[in-house]
């Protein structure tokens, strides 16, 4: 680890780095996207390492507190029964491998309470410090960090609620079903005259044991990916919003920053009830402010680019065979 | 930290070896063209050989992929990758790991090995060039402690290549 002490902060690496020579460009990537940190500090905003006020999904901002929760967990168990606030040092040791440092906002993805609860939490926890009593926090493990945060904890649609898989209709297989389908496309197997079989609205069929444990996890025809439509105005939409408002009676004022989702929203949230329990670790870090917060993400946005994700550009290939 | 190696992974469920029986008769009966399935007595491991297509890029090159089957299978997406050396693809780590969509985020249970493998050396058979992705050395270090790339969110954007 670099013995002198960074002053800047490079978007390239999204960590602090020290200035190479005189010069405004970061001394590991020589990128010159380069911001002293002070600077950065004094504009009394919140900081985007991380660069979750640019993410427009509020899933991006849940993703962070499991991302963080998990992180926070896997610390915790790491020291096995020795969690001790006193162990720090000891830790810092075990972790020196990591070389690179995490830099932690004070104000993301929350705003820190005035009394600095939290921030106990995470010197403790963590091993991070707190540098120039200002609002953030470096540490050792920023891949770790990193590492959590890039896991993948949610895969492709939102289930479909209940009420909707059991309305499907039920037929029965006949001739004229055969010369079109005569397969299932998730077993593979034969359909067979006379049995009964499942079909979406888009026309595809199923064996009942094949599709529904499928939409149980998502909402998506296997072979076009249409989703079960919402019935009517009535049931489903209604069952749903109810479900919000549990939610947010029991997550304060976290929850009506969601509320500014629209389209998908209704379902996503069905899904997320069905994960309270992993984010419950995370209830008593929730009160703070989160609609607050989603304001101000709207100023700052154009701050920074950067997203976990990194990179974005060069990933992906959308590989659907059946459009 | 969790780690889904395959060697931990459950067996197969009943489900799941009947349909992965029969993609293996089908298969044998119809093998994607390219591809060549190299026969073990292990259901829940596969190992296919790509042959890069002729006049793309990878032509006259041999590539293995490792396709590991979960519990179950088609309503978890196999796990899918490169038995290193990977090919040099700007959507391919060196670790073998591959950005392809529909093996994460958009997997369906219609889906099968075969058409996994199409879509992968579609994937192939277009690349503009041999490179490895931007954020390879990053990425692949951050899967040192053997991290499935299912774990990973991976960010979907580039529908040309």
């Amino acid at each position: 680890m670099s013995s002198g002490r960074s002053t800047h902060w490079c978007y390239r690496c999204r960590q602090p780095v020290r200035l190479r020579g005189r010069n405004a460009v970061c001394a590991n990537c020589r990128g010159e996207f380069v911001q002293e940190l002070e600077d950065m500090l004094s504009m009394n905003r919140p900081l985007d390492f991380f660069g979750l006020d640019h993410v427009e999904d509020h899933d991006q901002r849940t993703g962070f507190m499991d991302a963080l929760s998990n992180f926070v967990r896997h610390r915790m168990a790491g020291r096995n029964n020795s969690f001790d606030i006193r162990g720090r040092s000891e830790s810092r040791t075990d972790q020196g491998g990591f070389g690179p440092w995490l830099i932690f906002s004070g104000q993301l993805p929350f705003r820190m309470p005035e009394n600095g609860g939290l921030e106990e939490f995470f010197n403790q926890a963590l091993g991070f410090r707190q540098e120039n009593g200002g609002d953030y926090f470096v540490g050792p493990g920023l891949e770790e960090f990193i590492e959590q945060l890039t896991r993948n904890d949610r895969q492709g649609a939102p289930p479909a609620p209940k009420s909707l898989i059991d309305a499907m209709p039920t037929i029965k297989i006949l001739q004229k079903h055969i010369r079109s389908d005569s397969h299932c496309p998730v077993c593979k197997e034969k359909f067979e005259l006379g049995s009964q079989a499942r079909k979406m609205p888009c026309n595809h069929m199923y064996h009942s044991d094949c599709i529904v444990p499928w939409l149980v996890q998502h909402n998506s025809c296997p072979v076009c990916r249409q989703e079960l439509p919402p019935q009517g105005s009535g049931d489903g939409r209604g069952n749903q919003s109810s479900r919000g408002q549990n939610r947010s009676s029991s997550y304060g004022r976290s929850a009506s920053a969601r509320e500014h989702r629209s389209g998908r929203s209704a379902s996503v949230r069905e899904n997320r009830s069905e994960n309270q329990g992993r984010r419950n670790p995370w209830s008593f870090l929730w009160p703070f402010r989160s609609s607050d917060s989603f304001s101000r993400r709207n100023e700052t946005a154009g701050s920074s680019s950067a997203t976990p994700q990194e990179d974005d550009s060069h990933r992906g290939y959308s590989g659907w065979p059946f459009e | 930290m969790t780690t889904t190696s395959a060697s931990s992974r459950k067996t197969l469920s009943k489900i799941a070896c009947n349909r992965l029986q029969k993609e293996l008769v089908e298969w044998q009966v119809n093998p994607p063209a390219g591809f060549k399935h190299k026969v073990t007595d292990n259901l829940q491991r596969w190992v296919i050989e790509v042959n890069g297509a002729p006049g793309t890029l990878y032509a006259n090159e041999m590539y293995q992929l490792q396709v590991d089957f979960p519990e179950h299978y088609p309503m978890e997406a196999p796990q899918v990758i490169f038995i290193p050396p990977a090919p040099l693809h700007p959507h391919i780590y060196s670790n073998g790991h591959i950005c392809l969509d529909i093996l994460y985020d958009s997997w369906s249970p219609a889906m099968t090995v075969s058409s996994i493998c199409i879509s992968i050396l579609s994937m192939l058979s277009s690349s503009p060039a041999k490179q490895r992705p931007a954020d390879n050395d990053r990425y692949v270090k951050n899967c040192r402690n053997g991290r499935s790339p299912k774990e990973t969110r991976w960010w979907f954007h580039d529908d040309k290549v």
